[in-house]
């Protein structure tokens, strides 16, 4: 199986010059709306340091809060299954719906359940399955997996939404506003509420507690397809727990606030058994969350709570989207959990990094991410999955870093190469990274030499340190 | 498949885990500055909702039967509040799937928070929540009084386990999944109005507060 190429896949989508500016604009807007809102909240911070300390100390006893919780989730009449796998996962949802004589379900956004390629798998087995998300059915209606944990179909334009619709909806594929488009879709999906017999959704928070799951979810699609049909059936990642119902506000306080910067949820939805004539199932999933706990370095993965916030805030991301991870999950967050399914597949992820650093910065939960991306890619090389071109690229790098003069002959070449090089070379139009990226205009002089012009004079005269004036 | 041995193995690989002794924190009760009342009318109207204020529930209610949304000869109604009669009987009840053809859903809010605007309503307040998921309209009365600060707050004064569904309504159902433009009515109501009652400083005659930038959407109505 080939390796998944993020370079590649992520220039195609920069060559589409609309698609990418519009992305971008979208993504960065919930990034300031997040900050916005989070700045209105003195203890923003300190939220953040609590999450992830309620989040650790849940994965630390995580088996004594999973009996706790499916004791009082079978208390309140919600059957429980548990899954090793994606395979195990979704037979036992076949099984049910053979139970039931299922044929037709609506489906509300599961990223467990996209981790199974349960809908595929279902599908195969002639039952119908209707995402019932509007970005998450536009990626079923296109036969494209999501781009985005929050907004699955954030890297197509209107129009691309409009011929997708026109082709599969019946609707003028010529208009594109999407009010239009919202409309075309609330009225196909009715006639599929009607008549479904079953209804799917993922899980945010489980709370040991309570023995409920929350849902949150922003177009009431969720709520419908649990609550309409006489059966309901819910995946949820052993990860997903909560001790107590006091810890609940705040996650749903730090939750859609991350994710899109507004307070909350339209629909912020708990379920604590099922609704009088109706059957309520969970399948708790473990497809590799119990050995990444194992992990030392790793495990505070697991306090993922999937805003996609770190997506919103990526440099790469932004400018690539989604489709280009060729993964489940993208993004940062993707480049640090894809790995674990499958080492060599998606052994180039951690290596879309530029070390920026926002993710961890922004992740309401405080996952390592950054220092994540740097364990894959130990792991990474130490199991000889890294491309050669950086391998080269580490064998040239390393002299250089580990000895001072080497390192003032490279500063000096390459302040060479920006004044000598033509930029047709450096921002070559073959090249989609370059596009938009002017190189600097070129200093006077390297910053060694500014060093021993202005710093250090000054510092021998015991001057304050004032650097970065006078360059 | 045997449940038992496959809870088992994931129990065991769970428990060889150590990750030494990871306190659980107190979660501090954490309150939002302001008058809860106002701050959520701004939320909700914010989020496209629609609020008015009343000094008693019987003028909410007076009000409310003069909407149009009310006109049993024209509307199907489902009503869960005192005093407001509906037309969709227990027959219709009897399969939920029947309750997408509820146009006007009006009900009690249990409790409210300014921080979020959240109305909490439960099986209690819902009857069949099929009915207030489908509806093009709804109508919540809420009792100011019940409007508290902030979430924490919220939570404490519910009982989760008392029933079976129980969601904190933030406005009208909505999504951004296209260009991310924020549009109102996406697959629930298209739209949520809030009758506060019991507000001291209500005006003589009510007036609605709306989002005057709240883009109206011509293609709902024909829904």
């Amino acid at each position: 199986m080939p390796q998944v190429n993020q370079v590649k896949l992520g220039e195609e989508f920069i060559r589409k010059r609309e698609h990418r500016e519009m992305h971008d604009r979208c993504l960065w807007a919930a990034r300031m709306r997040r900050d916005e809102v989070a700045a209105t909240i003195p203890e923003w911070e300190e939220m953040r340091e609590l999450a992830s300390q309620i989040k650790k100390h849940t994965l630390a006893n995580l088996g004594r809060y999973l009996e706790e919780f499916t004791n009082n989730a079978k208390a309140n009449g919600i059957h429980i299954y548990w899954a090793s796998d994606a395979e195990e996962h979704n037979n036992i949802i076949l099984d049910i719906f053979k139970a039931y004589d299922v044929k037709v379900v609506t489906k509300g956004k599961s990223m467990t359940m996209d981790e199974c390629g349960m809908r595929e798998f279902l599908e195969k087995r002639g039952i119908e399955i209707n995402e019932a998300d509007l970005g998450e059915r536009i990626q079923q209606l296109d036969n494209q997996r999501p781009s985005h944990i929050v907004m699955p179909a954030i890297h197509k334009l209107r129009s691309d939404v409009a011929d997708i619709f026109a082709r599969n909806l019946g609707s003028d594929k010529d208009i594109d506003d999407p009010h239009y488009l919202n409309s075309v879709m609330r009225a196909d999906m009715r006639k599929r509420y009607i008549k479904a017999d079953a209804g799917m959704t993922g899980v945010n928070f489980g709370i040991a507690e309570t023995g409920g799951i929350v849902v949150c979810t922003n177009e009431g699609n969720a709520d419908i397809s649990a609550n309409v049909p006489s059966l309901y059936v819910a995946s949820m990642g052993i990860e997903k727990l909560i001790p107590r119902k006091r810890d609940l506000p705040l996650f749903i306080r730090l939750l859609s606030r991350s994710a899109l910067g507004f307070d909350i949820t339209q629909y912020t939805s708990h379920y604590h058994g099922p609704r009088a004539g109706q059957e309520m199932h969970l399948v708790l999933l473990d497809n590799g969350r119990s050995a990444r706990l194992n992990s030392p370095d790793y495990w505070e993965v697991l306090k993922c709570i999937r805003c996609g916030t770190c997506m919103n805030t990526c440099p790469v991301f932004r400018r690539t989207s989604g489709i280009s991870y060729d993964a489940i999950y993208m993004g940062p967050i993707g480049s640090v959990l894809d790995p674990s399914y499958d080492m060599y597949k998606y052994a180039r992820l951690p290596y879309s990094c530029t070390h920026c650093g926002s993710c961890g910065e922004v992740c309401p939960v405080k996952v390592p991410i950054p220092a994540l991306i740097l364990y894959w890619r130990d792991q990474i090389v130490k199991k000889g999955y890294s491309q050669i071109s950086h391998d080269l690229e580490e064998a040239a790098i390393e002299p250089v870093l580990k000895s001072r003069r080497n390192l003032a002959v490279a500063e000096k070449l390459g302040l060479w190469a920006l004044r000598n090089v033509p930029h047709a070379v450096l921002d070559s139009a073959l090249n989609p990274w370059a596009e938009e990226h002017a190189n600097p205009e070129p200093p006077a002089e390297t910053f060694r030499q500014y060093y021993e012009r202005v710093i250090k004079p000054r510092k021998a005269r015991g001057e304050k340190d004032r650097s970065g004036e006078g360059q | 498949m045997n449940h038992e041995a496959v809870k088992s193995g994931i129990m065991a690989r769970i428990n060889a885990a150590s990750h030494g002794e990871q306190t659980l924190p107190d979660v501090p009760f954490y309150s939002w500055p302001g008058d809860p009342v106002e701050n959520f009318i701004k939320r909700l109207i914010g989020f496209d909702g629609r609020a008015i204020k009343f000094r008693a529930r019987e003028d909410a209610l007076a009000w409310l039967l003069t909407q149009p949304e009310l006109d049993r000869e024209k509307r199907v109604i489902y009503s869960r509040a005192a005093g407001v009669p509906g037309n969709f009987g227990e027959e219709d009840l009897a399969d939920p799937h029947n309750a997408h053809r509820v146009e006007t859903c009006v009900t009690e809010g249990e409790l409210a928070v300014g921080e979020t605007c959240s109305i909490w309503v439960t099986d209690r307040s819902l009857g069949l929540a099929a009915c207030a998921l489908l509806a093009r309209r709804l109508f919540i009365f809420q009792d100011s009084s019940k409007i508290v600060s902030g979430l924490h707050e919220a939570y404490a004064k519910i009982d989760l386990r008392s029933q079976q569904y129980g969601c904190f309504f933030s406005g009208p159902s909505a999504t951004a999944d296209i260009e991310a433009v924020h549009l109102t009515g996406a697959q629930g109501s298209l739209a949520l109005t809030a009758l506060l009652y019991n507000c001291a400083d209500a005006a003589d005659k009510p007036q609605l507060i709306v989002n005057p930038h709240a883009d109206h959407s011509v293609w709902q109505e024909s829904m």
